[in-house]
């Protein structure tokens, strides 16, 4: 019985200990609110059609030729428009944190 | 002229969200395979792309409330099968070319006589066109494929919305709303159900 008890002891620590790892850490949990708000804060700073075109990309995952199409504008527009906003977050973003892009 | 590595460099941003056709994701593949420059970026574009699809939090100015949150995954396959379903429908035959061609350059000719007309000194009235900046798209929007002809209408009357172009072939709508409520129209339409996009763009 003895044995038995220390076996289930055993498998409530190990379960413990894996739903522990599956939990994002507090430092973890800070780290991601910083980068959404510095993400935030930079895309603010953007012009609407350099928001536009990020916002399509990534957020809706739309293809270059779909977000011509939507905002009615040449293809390489697009991809012009798109090169300047990913250079301007890349700037801003780069002063809140050592490990982002 | 922008060259090869500037060329890639410009598709990145699509090719990590798998939006390339195959002959561009071979391509981007390819030069990854011998720039380094270019791997480095696109691990950046992964990161970036990463981070805002996870912004658990509406973010209307940029186009996004909690509602929508909810209903992107709808957006760009419906995009994509409204422009595929556009593109079949110019798929016709040489006959059909020549009498599109034929009507086409007489509606130019329409255009360009009243254009001239449009520009005569003193003249007394004003084309739909004229108003020129008053007229410039400050937002686009996209309704569900089953919103109803009425409760479109309802929409754009409430948010103070003219159309000013559109459909396009992703089947949105490019409008004009008085900058000083545009945002809050936006966020309003944002948050209804038939709305899959409400995005603020450059009116001026």
């Amino acid at each position: 019985m003895k044995a038995l008890a220390r076996n289930e002891d055993s498998m409530e620590d190990d379960t413990l200990e894996a739903v522990a790892s599956s939990l994002p850490n507090p430092e973890q949990c800070a780290a991601d609110v910083q980068r959404h708000t510095s993400l935030r804060r930079a895309m603010d700073q953007l012009t609407a059609d350099h928001r536009a075109v990020v916002d399509l990309t990534y957020f809706h995952e739309m293809g270059y030729r779909e977000i011509a199409d939507v905002m009615g504008c040449p293809v390489d527009t697009v991809k012009t428009r798109m090169f300047h906003a990913r250079r301007h977050l890349k700037t801003l973003l780069s002063g809140d944190s050592s490990d982002w892009l | 002229m922008i060259n090869e590595h500037e060329k890639i460099e410009m598709l990145l941003p699509w090719f990590v969200t798998g939006t390339l056709d195959a002959e561009e994701t071979a391509l981007v593949d390819a030069h990854l395979l011998e720039c380094a420059e270019c791997q480095m970026l696109c691990g950046e574009e992964y990161q970036l792309k990463t981070d805002i699809a996870s912004v658990p939090i509406a973010i209307p100015e940029f186009g996004v409330s909690a509602a929508m949150n909810e209903r992107r995954p709808r957006i760009a396959p419906y995009a994509r099968q409204v422009a595929r379903q556009a593109v079949s429908r110019w798929k016709v035959k040489p006959l059909q070319v020549a009498a599109f061609a034929a009507a086409q350059a007489a509606m130019l000719l329409i255009v360009f006589q009243l254009a001239q007309l449009s520009r005569t000194p003193g003249a007394e009235f004003r084309t739909l066109s004229s108003g020129e900046v008053a007229n410039k798209a400050n937002a686009i929007v996209m309704f569900n494929a089953d919103t109803r002809e009425s409760d479109f209408r309802a929409l754009l009357m409430k948010a103070n919305a003219t159309i000013v172009g559109g459909p396009t072939e992703s089947n949105a709508y490019h409008l004009r709303i008085e900058p000083a409520i545009r945002d809050n129209r936006l966020k309003a339409l944002q948050e209804n159900a038939q709305i899959l996009l409400a995005q603020p763009i450059d009116g001026e």
